[in-house]
């Protein structure tokens, strides 16, 4: 069996229903978190693991054993308004699930604007998988995200636009991307800033 | 599976100790009675480790876990050397109150799959005696490891990737007679930098809405009142190590009410499953207890007052009951369902 016919069993057999149950499980431990946009969970599309488990680096596969190793083939996005609901949804998320990784991505050097978000590596929850699952066909963790919608927004045009790290942009593309992302996290700045004033008791006295 | 190496290594108590004792080790060979005794205890590992667990990642978030590292090292190249990483681990968390122990590690293989068992016996005091012909000779001795169902700690972890796999484990301590909070803290927290794969919150709300939902589709009242009080009583647990399976024992759960909350999950082994009980989180799914009378009347109350708020009586016919309460009304609303 290839990798892609072992992965496409295993997305048709678990991945997909297991992907729509940590959705429902996510929300459930979010339930009355002001503030959230959205939270979404996927399985890896198909074509999207397979591309992944051939990338290569310095000419040798990343992946010797992609099925066991790819640790996003359940990806769970939270979309928060603010900054500082980022905060709160970590914390809540961190008590309900076993971390295993986490960090929250951002540019090279503090002069660039890029990539911001945060990132986790969650062990799937035993309540998710059912007794007649193929414990071999179940990967043991999921990556979970949670980004505030201009850093959401951020990302989807840029990996729509299919701007890659390892992908050579010439200087005026890569000012255009980088004054986007300086867009949304200027807006991010001053979203939250707004929020905390306006929920100020004392600058909403001075009004 | 089929054992490919057995190592063991004697550890002594030394925690908080700059001088460490050496620690020799020995490979044990495949034959013979104490083959026969470990490979006993390997093939009920799985059943008897029943407490999941997981290495704890670096405090900056990093994927890694000195402890898992070392598991991978062993399983890459094992040796005597690399075994010993474990007795010096175990040594450096090892009190004068767990005394001496020989620490067993087993590895197995069984084509890509891989498992390592680690287990330890703690030394006790015993008395040797040897029949002659005519004569007997007694003697005392004080590193005597026996083999009790009873006197070992053991851990297993089982996978196929060394990247990805051997996060997740499973424990057991056939040795405490102290409660389980002994076991995760020396065996689990200390010596393996590991934690309960399920959280406090996760594993105290998986037990409150079970119970929750149970007693809202069980029919049999006096099964309905059991849990009730068993989720009143359960502020007791505040802190306390505990599975739902010892929660239903702890409170003489009948089979109706067990098999009832036990319906609520989608697998079986969630109620083995090990955690931190948290009361704040218990209390968040369970905050109300509502008595519905058949005159139309609903009596709510916060579930720990709820006996407090209602005083009952008795009415003459068993079945009837009354309620009396007395304060003053802060508020009123109207509803327009239950």
């Amino acid at each position: 069996m290839s990798i892609r016919q072992k992965y496409t069993d295993r997305y048709d057999k678990c991945l997909v229903s297991i992907a729509r149950a940590l959705e429902e499980h996510v929300i459930d431990n979010l339930t009355n978190v002001p503030r959230i946009d959205r939270v979404a969970a996927r399985a890896k599309e198909i074509d999207s693991f397979i591309g992944k488990a051939n990338k290569e680096a310095g000419g040798v596969k990343k992946y010797t054993d992609p099925l066991n190793q790819i640790q996003d083939q359940i990806g769970v996005r939270i979309v928060t308004f603010y900054l500082d609901d980022v905060d709160v949804v970590s914390e809540i998320i961190e008590g309900y699930y076993r971390k295993i990784e986490s960090k929250y991505l951002v540019p090279d050097s503090d002069s660039e604007f890029g990539y911001f978000g945060k990132h986790y590596i969650f062990l799937l929850p035993d309540d998710l998988i059912d007794d007649e699952y193929d414990n071999d066909k179940i990967p043991n963790c999921f990556e979970l995200q949670i980004k505030t919608l201009f850093q959401h927004a951020w990302g989807e045009a840029e990996h729509d636009l299919g701007y890659k790290p390892d992908v050579e942009m010439c200087g005026e593309v890569k000012r255009k991307v980088a004054f986007t992302a300086a867009q949304a996290w200027g807006a991010d700045q001053i979203f939250n800033d707004m929020h905390k004033s306006a929920n100020d008791p004392h600058e909403l006295n001075e009004k | 599976m089929k054992i490919k190496n057995i190592y063991s290594y004697l550890s002594y108590p030394s925690k908080h100790e700059n001088d460490q004792p050496e620690i020799g080790g020995a490979s044990i060979p495949r034959k013979g009675r104490l083959y026969d005794m470990l490979r006993d205890i390997f093939e009920k590992s799985s059943e008897e480790c029943n407490i999941p667990i997981c290495f704890v990642p670096e405090e900056d978030g990093t994927q890694n876990n000195e402890c898992r590292n070392e598991v991978i090292g062993l399983l890459k190249s094992p040796s005597i050397i690399s075994g010993r990483k474990f007795a010096e681990r175990i040594q450096k968390v090892t009190t004068g109150k767990s005394g001496m122990g020989l620490l067993f590690i087993i590895l197995a293989e069984n084509g890509s799959h891989k498992k390592i068992m680690m287990s330890r016996f703690p030394a006790d005091q015993g008395i040797m005696a040897e029949q002659n012909s005519k004569t007997l000779k007694v003697e005392f001795i004080e590193q005597v490891f026996l083999k009790n169902a009873n006197a070992y700690k053991s851990v297993i972890y089982a996978g196929v990737s060394t990247e990805s796999d051997f996060w997740v484990g499973d424990a057991v301590d056939k040795q405490t007679n102290h409660g389980v909070k002994d076991v995760a803290d020396y065996w689990i927290k200390d010596f393996l930098l590991s934690d309960f794969k399920t959280t406090s919150k996760a594993g105290t709300k998986r037990l409150a809405v079970a119970l929750r939902d149970a007693i809202l589709n069980v029919a049999n009242l006096s099964v309905k009142h059991e849990m009730t009080s068993a989720a009143i009583l359960a502020k007791n647990l505040v802190g306390k190590n505990i599975s739902i399976n010892e929660f239903y024992d702890q409170y003489h759960l009948s089979e109706e009410a067990r098999n009832a909350i036990n319906k609520q999950f989608r697998s079986a082994r969630l109620v083995g499953d090990k955690f931190r009980f948290d009361l704040d989180e218990f209390s968040k799914h369970l905050s109300y207890k509502t008595l519905e009378i058949d005159n139309g009347a609903i009596l709510t109350a916060p579930l720990d007052k709820f006996d407090e708020c209602f005083q009952e009586g008795g009415a003459g016919n068993s079945e009837v009951r009354s309620f009396q309460t007395s304060g003053r009304v802060i508020n009123e609303k109207l509803k327009k369902c239950k």
